[in-house]
C-alpha cells in the first residue's frame, strides 16, 4: 500500500505505526520513533521524518540482539519525505534513505550494512542500493594475483531491501530471539511484506 | 596493580533528549546533536562533517549515524 497523509508527519506515523506493530510481532518491544527536521536547500525548505529506534542516554539508537554468535546492535534507519500527488489532496511517502546495520559488541566495525541512497551525489555511480561489510574474501586472477578484499570495496546491489527480510535474517540466520512462535513471525513478516510490496513501494519511488 | 582510567560517556543533554521525544529537531539542535555525537568519536563538528561528505567516517554505528545527521542539514 501506499502510504498516504495530511502531511509528513502523519504520513510517517503511519508507516511507524505499522512497521512497530511488525516488530512487537517479531523482534523487539522498542518501538521506532520519529523526528520531523527542516532543512533549507539553494533556499528551499524542505522537510524529512527520520525514522530509528529511541535515543539511549548516550545517543545510540540501537537494539541489542541475542543472537547465537553473542550480543549484536540492530540500528533500522529511514529518512522519508512527502510527495505531493496530483490526484489526491493528501501527501505520498517516501523513502530517502535508509540503513539498517548490525555491529557485533566485540567489534569496531559494523558487520553488513544494507543501505539506499536515492539522492546520491552528482560524482556518486555506484548501485544507490547496496550491502557493505568487513567481509573478507579472495579472487584468484589470470596472473596468479590473489586480490584480497572486503565487501566494503565494493557497492553490491540488493535492490530494494525490506525491513521485513531484514528481521527475517535476525530471527533465522542470527538466531535472535522471536517475540512469537516461528509460524507466527513468518506469517507477520510475509503479510507485512506482501502488503509493502505492491502499492506500498511505487516503482518511481525507487 | 595499576588502575585503569574509566572513560564515562557523556549524557544526551536533557533538551536534545526532549527534542527526540518531542519528534522534532530545529538545524540548531540537529548541529548540536551532531557535534554531541560526534565528540564520541573524538571529532569536532566541521571535521565529522567534512568526513561523512568524503564517507570517511569511523566504520561503525556511530558513524553511520553522524553521516545521516549531516545529509540532513542546512545547504
Amino acid at each position: 500500500m501506499t502510504i498516504y497523509g495530511d502531511n509528513l508527519r502523519d504520513a510517517a506515523s503511519t508507516f511507524v505505526h505499522q512497521m512497530n506493530a511488525l516488530l512487537n510481532k517479531t523482534l523487539t518491544y522498542t518501538p521506532l520513533r520519529l523526528s520531523i527536521l527542516h532543512r533549507t536547500e539553494n533556499g528551499l525548505r524542505r522537510e524529512f521524518a527520520l525514522v530509528s529506534f529511541p535515543r539511549s542516554g548516550v545517543g545510540d539508537s540501537a537494539i541489542e540482539l541475542k543472537t547465537r554468535y553473542g550480543p549484536m546492535d540492530l540500528s533500522l534507519k529511514q529518512t522519508l519525505e512527502a510527495v505531493r500527488d496530483e490526484n489526491r489532496r493528501q501527501v505520498r511517502l517516501r523513502t530517502v534513505s535508509y540503513g539498517y546495520t548490525l555491529q557485533p559488541h566485540a567489534w569496531d566495525d559494523r558487520l553488513i550494512r544494507w543501505e539506499y541512497v536515492r539522492f546520491p551525489g552528482e560524482d556518486s555511480f555506484w548501485s544507490r542500493h547496496h550491502v557493505q561489510g568487513p567481509l573478507e574474501f579472495e579472487i584468484l586472477d589470470d596472473r596468479d594475483t590473489i586480490h584480497n578484499l572486503t565487501l566494503n570495496e565494493w557497492h553490491l546491489p540488493t535492490g530494494w531491501v525490506p525491513i521485513e527480510e531484514v528481521i527475517r535474517f535476525c530471527l533465522h540466520d542470527l538466531g535472535a530471539p522471536a517475540l512469537t512462535a516461528r509460524d507466527g513471525w513468518h506469517a507477520a513478516l510475509t503479510e507485512s511484506a506482501e502488503a509493502f510490496r505492491t502499492p506500498y513501494v511505487a516503482r518511481e519511488d525507487i | 596493580m595499576a588502575l585503569e582510567a574509566c572513560k564515562v560517556s557523556p549524557q544526551l543533554p536533557e533538551h536534545l533528549r526532549d527534542a527526540f521525544d518531542e519528534g522534532y529537531l530545529t538545524q540548531e539542535q540537529l548541529r548540536e546533536f551532531i557535534a554531541f555525537q560526534a565528540a564520541r568519536l573524538d571529532l569536532e563538528f566541521d571535521e565529522a562533517v567534512r568526513r561523512a561528505h568524503a564517507d570517511t567516517l569511523p566504520r561503525n554505528i556511530t558513524g553511520d549515524d553522524i553521516r545521516v545527521l549531516v545529509s540532513l542539514l542546512d545547504r
